[in-house]
């Protein structure tokens, strides 16, 4: 399977990676911003997405808003310090899969991916 | 002093820990609140006013609270308001008239200590540091954000300075954490990014 | 997140049993409520100052035993440390007290109720706010300072734009509310009247009377000026023997009408300490704001001219400044 991590940050990134369950048998991909993970969509095969929300320039919301305009229906995990249950809310609505908050433990992605049907 | 590694984990940790600010000031506030990517500056200490660059704002006066926190890691932190007009307030509050001077008053120290408290509390928790908070204070309203902070052109030592925006969707009110901490606890918040990047990397 | 009223380490040297005595002992007050406003406790400060023992209230609702208490606010704050599981505080100076203490000092007199600072702290237990404890420190001698000091600022700061002979403003204060007016003019395209007036014969005076007649004489024309003109004209000594005046919303017709009047208060006579009736005269300049004479400086420069004018004239006169430098300053005879 191949996944695509977009975050800004390179140790959201790195701590991600260190909770992807080896179940999952996940090749990685990475992309640092918005634009980068709308190219590599556009250009590359990915089995599932985990999406940050506050990026600069192309955020997280964008993202989604673009891939749902576009009628790509990509599985995406989103992955976001803003809690706020609002925020759950709208990505949910821009197709979102499911929604986790940083930082997450091995154990709550697990469930996810399991809930989503991935794991 | 800290490196690009150390400097993305931090900037990381602080947005783990806005989100929670963010998501407290929500649930006070019943709004939901718009958040900026954090900003991480290790400056001179006398550079720091340079820092509070506030001119995008509206004309007003800006309020400043600050609220002081030490244990594990010592520092102040400052919330600037911008915006604090009392009908913005009464709106915020939910009030049909304006609210009183100490009602105003009380609603800034009573936001500042709830962001305030989730964004240091959410950035020394996974750094492994138990923090307290002093009551928080009003320095009053300012034309100018960089009057509230003295910057003493003899003082040669650093200052790390992060830096949140934030706003309120729909409702015109804007504000901004700055957390400032001073050279010793620079090197042991320093040492616990080492601490805390080592185990990700294990 | 981990709030440091969290996971409370065993007192390792200190028994549970004198941890309470602690607690009830302090001189804090202490109570501690559950989410729905039971009393799980209630220390002696409280006891002694309430006259409400703790078996009177533990256990019971806080509100229902204590309705005098701001209801809504200490719910809406106590909910708010529940929530958010973080320490609140609150201040005197926004909020004098939470429970009201009556007659704190017989003696010392004062302020006439306990001032009170407030820490709300959360009581965590496995992620959980179990209760909130409130901490109520008496800020009654912090209260009484700042009154005084703010007593004390306000008078310095009154004091420092004062001229300490006369009372009216000196001319650092002066120079500052004129910088503003000129401002405040130009923004709102509003105008107004200065004038400068002077003694005549000022040295005269002195030399006849002496210096501490001097001094009254000065002190003479500044209370005339403060009685002819309305409250909202600002008048300052601008040196020795000499004011400066302006006049919010007046043209220089308006304000040449005031510094007439004001020339005839003045030379009514008045008896200074030794008993001595004294009369004397001043001269006048005036000008009126426009905003090609947008300055301060500008503007000071052409009352001066006209106060020359008037001192050349004969004195005991108004000039007034005309702009136009073919047109000479015209006299408006007295």
């Amino acid at each position: 399977m191949r996944v695509l991590i977009v975050d800004d940050s390179r140790t959201a990134r790195m701590m991600l990676r260190k909770v992807l369950p080896p179940a999952l048998g996940a090749d990685v991909l990475e992309a640092a911003g918005g634009s980068e993970a709308l190219r590599r969509v556009e250009t590359e095969r990915i089995d599932l997405m985990f999406l940050d929300l506050t990026m600069p320039e192309v955020d997280g919301y964008q993202v989604l808003k673009t891939l749902k305009d576009a009628g790509r229906a990509l599985p995406t995990i989103v992955v976001s310090a803003d809690i706020q249950p609002l925020a759950q809310q709208r990505v949910r609505d821009l197709g979102a899969l499911a929604f986790v908050k940083k930082s997450l433990s091995p154990h709550d992605l697990a469930s996810v991916l399991q809930g989503a049907g991935l794991l | 002093m800290l490196s690009e590694d150390k400097r993305d984990a931090l900037q990381e940790i602080v947005n783990i820990g806005m989100g929670a600010a963010g998501a407290a000031l929500a649930e006070v506030l019943g709004a939901f609140v718009e958040l900026a990517v954090p900003r991480i500056d290790v400056v001179d200490r006398k550079r720091v006013p340079l820092l509070l660059d506030t001119a995008a704002w509206s004309d007003g006066e800006i309020e400043a609270v600050r609220q002081p926190f030490f244990g594990g890691i010592i520092g102040e932190s400052l919330m600037l308001f911008d915006g604090a007009e009392p009908a913005r307030l009464a709106d915020l509050l939910g009030h049909a008239a304006a609210p009183s001077v100490e009602e105003q008053q009380e609603l800034l120290l009573d936001l500042a200590n709830v962001v305030i408290g989730a964004c240091v509390g959410g950035i020394a928790e996974p750094l492994e540091e138990v923090v307290s908070f002093a009551p928080p204070s009003r320095l009053g309203g300012r034309p100018d954000a960089s009057a509230f902070v003295l910057g003493d052109p003899a003082d040669g030592r650093q200052a790390l300075v992060i830096n949140v925006d934030f706003k309120l969707e729909e409702r015109r009110f804007r504000g901004r954490v700055l957390v400032f901490l001073s050279e010793p606890s620079l090197a042991r918040i320093d040492h616990a990014i080492h601490r805390f990047l080592d185990a990700l990397a294990s | 997140m981990r709030s440091p009223a969290d996971a409370p380490a065993p007192a390792a040297g200190l028994p549970a049993a004198l941890l309470a005595l602690l607690v009830d002992r302090i001189n804090v007050g202490i109570f501690t409520v559950t989410a729905d406003g039971t009393v799980l406790q209630w220390n002696r400060f409280l006891h002694a100052h309430t006259r409400v023992a703790p078996e009177e209230v533990v256990g019971r609702n806080l509100y229902e035993r204590f309705p005098d208490l701001p209801r809504e606010w200490l719910e809406r704050k106590l909910r708010s440390v529940f929530v958010i599981k973080n320490f609140a505080f609150t201040s005197w100076k926004q909020r004098p007290y939470l429970f009201r203490f009556e007659g704190q000092r017989p003696v010392s007199g004062g302020a006439e109720a306990m001032r009170q600072d407030c820490a709300f702290i959360p009581l965590v237990h496995d992620g959980e706010v179990k209760a909130v404890s409130v901490a109520i420190l008496d800020a009654t001698d912090t209260y009484e300072s700042q009154t005084r000091l703010d007593a004390t600022l306000a008078m310095l700061a009154a004091q420092s734009e004062r001229d300490a002979l006369t009372g009216v403003y000196n001319r650092r204060k002066l120079t500052e509310l004129l910088d503003h007016e000129v401002k405040r003019a130009l923004r709102y395209k509003q105008r107004f009247g200065l004038l400068i007036l002077d003694i005549d014969h000022f040295k005269k005076i002195n030399d006849t009377h002496g210096h501490l007649v001097g001094d009254e004489a000065i002190k003479h024309v500044a209370q005339r000026a403060v009685a002819t003109l309305r409250t909202t004209d600002i008048v300052a000594r601008y040196g020795g023997e000499e004011f400066v005046v302006f006049l919010p919303g007046e043209d220089v017709e308006g304000a040449a009408l005031a510094a007439e009047r004001l020339r005839e208060a003045a030379r009514k006579p008045f008896k200074t300490l030794a008993d001595v009736d004294l009369t004397l005269t001043i001269s006048l300049g005036v000008t009126g704001f426009r905003p090609e004479a947008a300055d301060p400086k500008t503007l000071l420069g052409e009352a001066d001219r006209a106060l020359y004018d008037s001192k050349q004239g004969g004195r005991n006169r108004v000039s007034i400044y005309r702009p136009t430098p073919a047109e000479p300053a015209e006299e408006k005879a007295k």
